[in-house]
Formats: structure tokens, C-alpha cells, sequence
């Protein structure tokens, strides 16, 4: 048990840490922005670079982000019905439904790994005026879904814990270290 | 007569138009109820429009992955991983051909297209050949009678285009496309530009009075694209089919927007108060001297090297615009 | 297998998944992937990747986070705290003043931004911790956040009424005008119903309690706090209308104004610019997987046929002026309990084009009713992209079923607003006619 419970803890300060780091860019975002109307408007000269770059800094933000949102329980979902069924029946609902997340993030890392690989290849530039580097966001995407998969893989340990025993392993595994001391 | 013979395929059309324009109704869906006819019904096309499956940056890949079968699209889309996109028909720079006859020959009988086939090809993409979608202005809310005027313009164009506005002192601006007619109106902008009908099509005429040529490009160009590996399951007379049909999407889309650009000028012109105003002999001339060739050798010595057929294509356009005496 | 039965078995599954409490997004996302890959074969499991690459590539909604950053600022360093409590003291003994004010304030966001989440976010972190303080009802407090949010898309700038003037090639600018005057008419309608509602039911939105009502001078000193929140909605509103800047470089300029504003309450230091990036991240991580599933979801669909389908259900029955009508909003409605408002576009517009001139529909006035009527799909059960947003950011108190419940009487004034326009086309159509003919 302390593997597990050690591989979840792990993955959840990795996923903190990830999401910490990229929060920051909503505020080169906020900045190219703001940069990109003051040269426009005051000096009469508009950057080419300033859109692209924001939305790629933007674009990189939230789909990084994902599993900082999954790692802080921030996907929502409707509660109705299932808040009313005992922690391990929602474990044992959970194994079957979570399917349908390992489908999605698994083929989104399937498809995107060989895409981005090829645009780093052909070292691939957007087809703007400006025309920057488009494997570094294209990247985002592989990146972004194997943060998501190890946190939707410690998620399924948890749930299959508590299906098989009817205790919760992050409790468990606390319990256990405090009894070895 | 094999079972082949009766199996019926199906393509998913992906365009990168909204419903009701030009090019869907004038263009496209005569080319499907063609195939469909001509095919006996062996061949049914899907219309999907804009954005509707896949963005028109993704094309490429769904026509690789033959997720889509055909679109209609332009290798200036994927000019960042494909060289040639450099010199597609839409990335021509201003002044290059001035007739539609004079793009065919370019295109169609000189090479160009040919150079291009051979680009995607490499890619698994079945190429159908450029056709013209009207030819290129832009329109501002104040007069441009010079060049001189461009100065400080503050403007939203496209590829080669926007490098051209710049060179000669313009501000290219680099909007999103659903700001564009908001941004005109309250000043953000002072114009924009691409082929005509979308001076028409997004009601721009409420926010810029003046329509600046002659056409820049003549016409613009974009290209045919259908997926190779589901080409090449289609038996060979539904392939020939494709072709026939294909050349006449072609020739429908050039008579469609000549037609409409010029009942725009006659009759929509004066109801709509815009006002035409064309650069001078003289301006054109500075244009070509200053921008347009030296564009063409910057395409070529930057992308020469890494697709030789890009090198190529420009000494046929060069060549080409000396046979018809606008460059020495 | 029929475009029918597939409908069938993709909503079908969708009902099951969402009540089974499966996340929304990987609801919409794994049913995206695993009928692609039975109904449209594995070969097109790409358009996942498309679909989030081109969310990524949507340059119009930079202005998502940026929001967000600014309402997390202007909560964190009191600015908001100090707009209400000076909204508070002046509405007295007005019961529901504050979610009046909020609504109020929801139309200006409104007039700032094209998409639905602006307001709903700005004012889910800013107001509903308010309200609730002050003893408001949970779900009225909600409700009216969710309903004046929504009111974005209508009141221009407006990127669905963008997206429909492009498609159908109405003036844009016609549009604007005329989605205002629909906007404007639905937020009296949603504050008469808030006024109403807490006259019959004052223990809904208190008022404050005779004694502790503030005397003149009280009012006045909280006047101050309204300043800051004021020029900032000055500056934003202000450069969008006056050509300094687009609707998304406003935001940038609103968020990065919503630091000045904090350092004016000298609240800005490095512990606030980590705290506001560090919500900003998970309110944009989960509500951008929503969205990008959703349009994979959509866009499987329609890869299946799904208007094909919708051509056939109306050729198949000849229908007369009224019927079209009434059928064309009841369609809207439906769709929008289940899929997003662009998609709607894409499916019914092409096939309803070729058709409006047969009937006579103005294609103006149409596009407004559509812009009025998919309003209620951002709320309606059981994919609300709102509610669920909401949900994200609202405090623990507020329960998904408070949420589903909150929204029952502001759609109910939203469909009141659409038959309002459809009753009186004027109400649409006279600002437009005003400034364009
Ligand atoms: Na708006
Ligand atoms: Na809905």
C-alpha cells in the first residue's frame, strides 16, 4: 500500500507543481495584450506578434491546466443523483464510468503524440504574417494529456482501494506509517 | 464487372465556407450533385461547412488520415511545413497576373501547378489544380489615391498582401477575423482586405465607403484537395468523373465571382454609396519594381533550399511576367 | 445505423454518464471518441485533436482568462466587497437591490464582452459571495448571476451574432443593434421578475433591517467604493466603443486595471498576484476541457449526419407561417438542452437559408430571436455550460441541484423576452432600421 500511496502523493505534487508554474502565463498574456494596444494606439505601430503569441500563451495555459483542475477536483460534474449513493457504491460506479476518460485523454495522446512529432520534424512555422515555431504549442497537447492520465490514474487506485476494502488508501496508508513509527 | 462496380462510396466535403455564400451555392453544390449524377449515384458527397469537422488548419492531417475525403483549401494555409505554400496562387504578391486567361496559363499550363502537384502528392493529398475565388482588393473608411496614403493605414490583409501594405508603410494588424467588422466600425481598424465578395458578404460596405484597386491579385487563388488513399479506392471511371467534375468547379468559381464582381461594381457600387478608386500606372509599376520581385527572390532564396520546385516556381513566374512585358 | 437510432444512443448515453456523475467534459469527450471510432472508424479519431487544437487556436476567446483574472483581483482586494456594500446602503429598503445591481452590472459586462462566461465568472466570484453575506436566497443569488451572464451573447459585441450575420449575411452591424434592443428588454424583465419575486417573498432578498439602514452620510462615504469598479468600467467599455482597443484586448486592459485598483487599496503584493493566477488556472482548466469536448462532441455529430436528419424532419412535413416559426424557436430550445450555440448555428442555419425567403422571415430579426432564444442553452438541464461554470466557482453551500432549480423562473423570463420579440418584431428591429436605413 505505501507504493500506491506514495506514487498518488507524487503525482499530486508533480501536478501542483505543473499547474503553479503555468498559471503564470495568464499574466504574459495579459501583458502582450496590453503592449499590443498602447504601440498600436499611442505610436501607431501594431505588432504582428502580439495575437498569435497570446493566443498561444493562452491556449497553453488552459490546456495544461487541466490536471491541475482534475488534481483539486475543479471538473464538475452533475451531483444530483450521485451524491445520494454511499463513497463505495460512487467507487464502484466510478471504475466503469472513468472508462470514458482513459478513452478520451488516451486517444487524445495517441493521435496527438505522431502530429506533433511530425511538426517537429518538418520543424513546422505557423502560416501567419509573423510566422513563429508551431511545435512548441503543438507539444502542449501530448504533454498535457500524460499530466491528466497519471492524474486520472491515481483517481482509479483510490477508487479501486476503496471498492476492494471499503477504506480510503491516502487514510490507509497514513494510518499505517503512523503505526510503524 | 466486379462487385466493385456497384459499391457505393461516400466523401465528406469539408469547406472552409459558411452556408449560403458564393462559393457554396454557385460552386460547390453543383460540383456534388455532379459527381452525384455523372457517378449514378456511386459517388455521395457530404457538404460540411466551416469549422464544422475540422478548422482549415487541420485539413492536411483529416485528408492523410482520410477522415475527410475533399476539401477545398490552399497550400498557403500550411506554407510553415510546406514550401510551395510560399508560392500558391493565394501568396502570389500584387500585379503578377492581371486576366483570368493569363492566371490559367500560369498556373494550369506553365508549371506552377504542376510544381504543386508534386508537393502534395509527397503528402498523400490527390490535387485537383488551382481556381480562381475573385480577385483581391482592399477597402478603407478613408480615401487611398497613392501610395504615399498608406502611410500609418491601419489594416487587416492576408500573406503576401500584408507584407505589401507594410512595405510601403502601413500598419498590418493582426485581428481575429469575428472582430474585424466591429474594430472597422469603431476605428480600431481603417480597413481590410481579401477577395471582393467579402466586402459585399460581411456587409463592409457599412463601415468603408472607399474600394481600392486595380485588383492586387488577378485573380486569388485556391485549390481543390481530395485524400489520396480514398482516391485511390475509387474505381477509374468515378475517378475520371472527379476530374471532369473538378475542372468544372474550376471554371464555375471564375465565371461566378467575374460575374458578381462586376454586377457589384455597376450595380451595388452606387446603391451602397461606395466610392472606386484605382493607385496610378505609376504606382503599379513602383509596386512591382519595389515589392513584388523582390518578394519573389526573398521566397525563393529562403525557400529554395529546402524544396528545390520553389526556386523553380518563381523563375516561371518571372519568366512569365517578362513574356508579357511587366517586368525587364 | 440511422442517424436516428445513433442520436438516440449518443444522448442516451449522455443522460446515463452526466447521472451517473461522471465528469461533463470527459462525458462529452469519451462519447466524442468512442463514436468516432464505431460510427466514423478509428482512422478519425484525429478530430479530437483537431478539435482541441483549433479551441487552442481560437484567438477570440483569449479573453476567457483574462476575465477571470480580473474578477479574482477585484474580489481578493475588496474592490468588489466595497461595490456591494455601497449597493447595499443605497437600495435600503428595496428587497432584491443587490441582484438587481448585480443584473445591472451583468449588462454592462455584457456590452464588454461576446461570450456567455464573462459575466457569469466576473459575477459568480464577485457578487455571490456578497449576496449570500447579506442573507440572500442561494438560488436567487444564483439564478440572477446565471441569467444576466447569458446576457452576453445578445448584447454586442456579440460572437454568435457574428457568427450568424457571416453565415446568413445580414449586416453585423444591424444585428448589434438590434440584439441590443432584445438585450436591454430582457434585463428589465429579469430585474422586474428579481423586484416582484422579493416584494411577495421579501425573506428572498432582505432588505436591511430598519435600524442599521445608513444615514446620508453613510451612503455618501460609500460612494468611494464605487469609484475604482466605475473607472475601470469606463476605461473598459471605453476603449472597445471609442476604437482604442477589441473587445479582447479590453479584457487585457480590464484585468491589468484591476491590479491598479488593487494597489489603490494597497492590497497588491506577491501573495495576491499567485493567489488570483493560481484560481484563474482552475476555473480556465475545467471550463476549457468543457468546451473543447463539447465541439469535439458537436462536430461528431454533424460528422454522422446529424443535419441530414434535421432536412429530412422538414421536408417531410409542409408546414405553414406560424408552425415554421414556432418550430424553428422549439427546435432551438431543444438543441440547446444538449448542445452549444455555435453548433446549433452550424446544424439549423444551412438548412433554414434556402428556406427563409419562402416564409419571409427577416433574416435580422431572425438572427436576434435565435441570439434571444439560445440564451436559455447556456442554462437549460442537462448541458448548461453555465452551470456547470458556476458550479466551479460558486461557494460549497450551492449544490448542482440549487443550481438546476435557480434557473427554472430566469428561463421562463427569457422565453417571455422571445415572445415578446416575436409578438412586436419592433422591439428588434427598430434600432436597426433607425441607424442603417
Ligand atoms: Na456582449
Ligand atoms: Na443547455
Amino acid at each position: 500500500m505505501n507504493n500506491l500511496a506514495g506514487f498518488i502523493m507524487t503525482v499530486e505534487k508533480l501536478n501542483d507543481r505543473m499547474g503553479k508554474l503555468v498559471a503564470f502565463l495568464v499574466y504574459p498574456t495579459m501583458l502582450v495584450l496590453v503592449y499590443e494596444v498602447m504601440m498600436r494606439y499611442a505610436f501607431g505601430r501594431p505588432t504582428i506578434w502580439a495575437h498569435e503569441t497570446s493566443c498561444m500563451l493562452y491556449g497553453a495555459h488552459f490546456i495544461l491546466g487541466g490536471a491541475y483542475a482534475l488534481r483539486h477536483n475543479a471538473f464538475v460534474n452533475v451531483e444530483v443523483f450521485y451524491m445520494k449513493f454511499p463513497k463505495r457504491v460512487k467507487a464502484i460506479i466510478d471504475l466503469f464510468t472513468w472508462t470514458m476518460f482513459y478513452a478520451f485523454v488516451g486517444v487524445m495522446l495517441w493521435k496527438s503524440l505522431p502530429w506533433a512529432w511530425e511538426s517537429l520534424r518538418v520543424n513546422e512555422f505557423s502560416d501567419s504574417t509573423w510566422g513563429p515555431l508551431l511545435w512548441p504549442i503543438k507539444w502542449t497537447i501530448p504533454i498535457a494529456a500524460v499530466f491528466m492520465l497519471l492524474q486520472g490514474v491515481t483517481k482509479t487506485i483510490k477508487d479501486l482501494h476503496l471498492a476492494l476494502t471499503g477504506r480510503e488508501i491516502i487514510a490507509a496508508a497514513d494510518a499505517e506509517a503512523t503505526g510503524g513509527n | 464487372p466486379s462487385a466493385a462496380a456497384d459499391k457505393v462510396f461516400h466523401w465528406k466535403f469539408q469547406s472552409h465556407h459558411t452556408a449560403g455564400s458564393l462559393a457554396v451555392e454557385r460552386v460547390i453544390k453543383p460540383f456534388i450533385e455532379r459527381v452525384e449524377k455523372m457517378s449514378g449515384g456511386r459517388l455521395k458527397i457530404s457538404l460540411h461547412y466551416a469549422g464544422e469537422l475540422v478548422d482549415y488548419a487541420e485539413v492536411d492531417k483529416a485528408l492523410q488520415d482520410n477522415m475527410i475525403q475533399i476539401s477545398n483549401t490552399s497550400t498557403l494555409f500550411f506554407r510553415g511545413s510546406i514550401p510551395m505554400g510560399w508560392v500558391s496562387a493565394p501568396n502570389m504578391p500584387p500585379f503578377i497576373t492581371r486576366t483570368n486567361d493569363e492566371f490559367n496559363e500560369l498556373f494550369h499550363h506553365r508549371g506552377v501547378d504542376r510544381l504543386v502537384n508534386e508537393a502534395l502528392e509527397e503528402r498523400g493529398i490527390k490535387y485537383f489544380g488551382s481556381h480562381s475565388v475573385g480577385n483581391t482588393y482592399f477597402w478603407s473608411k478613408k480615401p487611398i489615391r497613392t501610395l504615399e496614403d498608406l502611410k500609418g493605414f491601419k489594416v487587416r490583409f492576408f500573406g503576401s498582401m500584408s507584407d505589401f501594405v507594410e512595405h510601403f508603410g502601413a500598419a498590418p494588424v493582426m485581428l481575429p477575423h469575428p472582430e474585424t467588422y466591429m474594430a472597422i466600425a469603431t476605428g480600431t481598424l481603417d480597413g481590410s482586405g481579401t477577395a471582393w465578395w467579402l466586402y459585399r458578404d460581411l456587409k463592409l460596405y457599412e463601415v468603408c465607403p472607399y474600394f481600392i484597386g486595380p485588383a492586387m491579385q488577378v485573380p486569388q487563388g485556391m485549390e481543390l484537395w481530395a485524400s489520396k488513399k480514398a482516391w485511390d479506392e475509387l474505381p477509374e471511371d468515378i475517378q475520371a468523373m472527379v476530374e471532369t467534375a473538378a475542372h468544372v468547379f474550376n471554371q464555375d468559381y471564375m465565371d461566378a465571382v467575374t460575374m458578381e464582381e462586376r454586377e457589384m461594381f455597376n450595380k451595388s457600387f452606387p446603391e451602397w454609396g461606395t466610392t472606386y478608386i484605382e493607385f496610378s500606372d505609376a504606382d503599379v509599376k513602383r509596386i512591382i519594381d519595389e515589392f513584388s520581385l523582390p518578394y519573389l527572390d526573398k521566397v525563393a532564396a529562403e525557400q529554395g533550399p529546402k524544396d528545390p520546385r520553389v526556386a523553380e516556381a518563381v523563375e516561371i513566374i518571372k519568366q512569365f511576367m517578362r513574356d508579357y512585358g511587366y517586368i525587364d | 445505423m440511422g442517424i436516428e437510432m445513433i442520436s438516440i444512443l449518443l444522448f442516451g448515453g449522455m443522460f446515463l454518464l452526466l447521472a451517473l456523475g461522471l465528469p461533463v467534459a470527459f462525458v462529452l469527450g469519451g462519447l466524442a471518441t468512442v463514436f468516432t471510432a464505431v460510427f466514423w472508424g478509428p482512422e478519425s479519431l484525429f478530430i479530437i485533436v483537431a478539435r482541441t487544437f483549433s479551441m487552442m487556436s481560437t484567438t477570440t476567446l483569449v479573453a476567457a482568462p483574462l476575465f477571470v483574472l480580473m474578477a479574482t483581483v477585484l474580489e481578493r482586494s475588496g474592490v468588489a466587497e466595497g461595490l456591494y456594500e455601497m449597493m447595499y446602503r443605497w437600495s435600503g429598503g428595496l428587497r432584491g437591490g443587490l441582484a438587481v445591481g448585480t443584473v445591472l452590472a451583468c449588462t454592462l459586462i455584457a456590452a464588454m464582452s461576446g461570450i456567455a462566461s464573462t459575466g457569469v465568472v466576473v459575477m459568480g466570484v464577485m457578487a455571490l459571495p456578497a449576496m449570500l453575506k447579506r442573507g440572500y436566497d442561494k438560488r436567487l443569488a444564483t439564478g440572477c448571476i446565471l441569467a444576466g451572464g447569458v446576457l452576453g451573447p445578445l448584447i454586442p459585441p456579440s460572437i454568435s451574432l457574428v457568427l450568424y450575420g457571416t453565415i446568413a449575411q445580414v449586416s453585423i452591424g444591424g444585428l448589434f443593434a438590434g440584439g441590443m434592443g432584445a438585450g436591454i428588454l430582457c434585463s428589465f424583465l429579469i430585474i422586474g421578475y428579481i423586484l416582484l419575486r422579493c416584494y411577495i417573498n421579501p425573506e428572498l432578498g432582505p432588505a436591511i433591517p430598519l435600524e442599521e439602514r445608513a444615514d446620508w452620510k453613510g451612503k455618501v462615504a460609500s460612494l468611494k467604493g464605487v469609484i475604482l469598479p466605475l473607472l475601470l468600467i469606463i476605461a473598459v467599455l471605453g476603449s472597445i466603443y471609442s476604437g482604442i482597443a477589441t473587445p479582447t484586448e479590453a479584457a487585457a486592459v480590464g484585468a491589468l486595471g484591476a491590479f491598479v485598483c488593487s494597489a489603490i487599496h494597497r492590497r497588491l503584493n506577491w501573495e495576491l498576484i499567485k493567489s488570483v493566477a493560481y484560481t484563474t488556472i482552475q476555473v480556465q482548466g475545467f471550463m476549457m476541457w468543457i468546451l473543447f469536448a463539447a465541439q469535439g462532441f458537436a462536430a461528431v455529430y454533424m460528422g454522422l449526419g446529424a443535419s441530414r436528419m434535421v432536412i429530412k424532419l422538414v421536408e417531410t412535413y409542409e408546414i405553414g407561417w406560424w408552425a415554421m416559426l414556432i418550430g424553428i424557436q422549439v427546435v432551438w430550445f431543444l438543441l440547446g438542452c444538449v448542445i452549444d450555440a455555435w453548433s446549433i448555428l452550424m446544424i439549423t442555419l444551412p438548412i433554414l437559408l434556402p428556406i427563409l425567403p419562402l416564409y419571409g422571415f427577416d433574416p435580422l430579426w431572425l438572427g436576434v430571436l435565435y441570439a434571444v432564444n439560445t440564451q436559455t442553452g447556456y442554462l437549460t438541464p442537462p448541458f448548461g455550460t453555465m452551470l456547470f461554470l458556476i458550479k466551479g466557482i460558486a461557494p460549497k453551500e450551492v449544490t448542482m441541484n440549487d443550481i438546476y432549480r435557480s434557473i427554472v423562473p430566469f428561463v421562463a423570463t427569457q422565453l417571455v423576452c422571445l415572445a415578446l420579440c416575436i409578438i412586436f418584431p419592433k422591439i428588434v428591429t427598430w434600432l436597426p432600421n433607425l441607424l442603417f436605413n
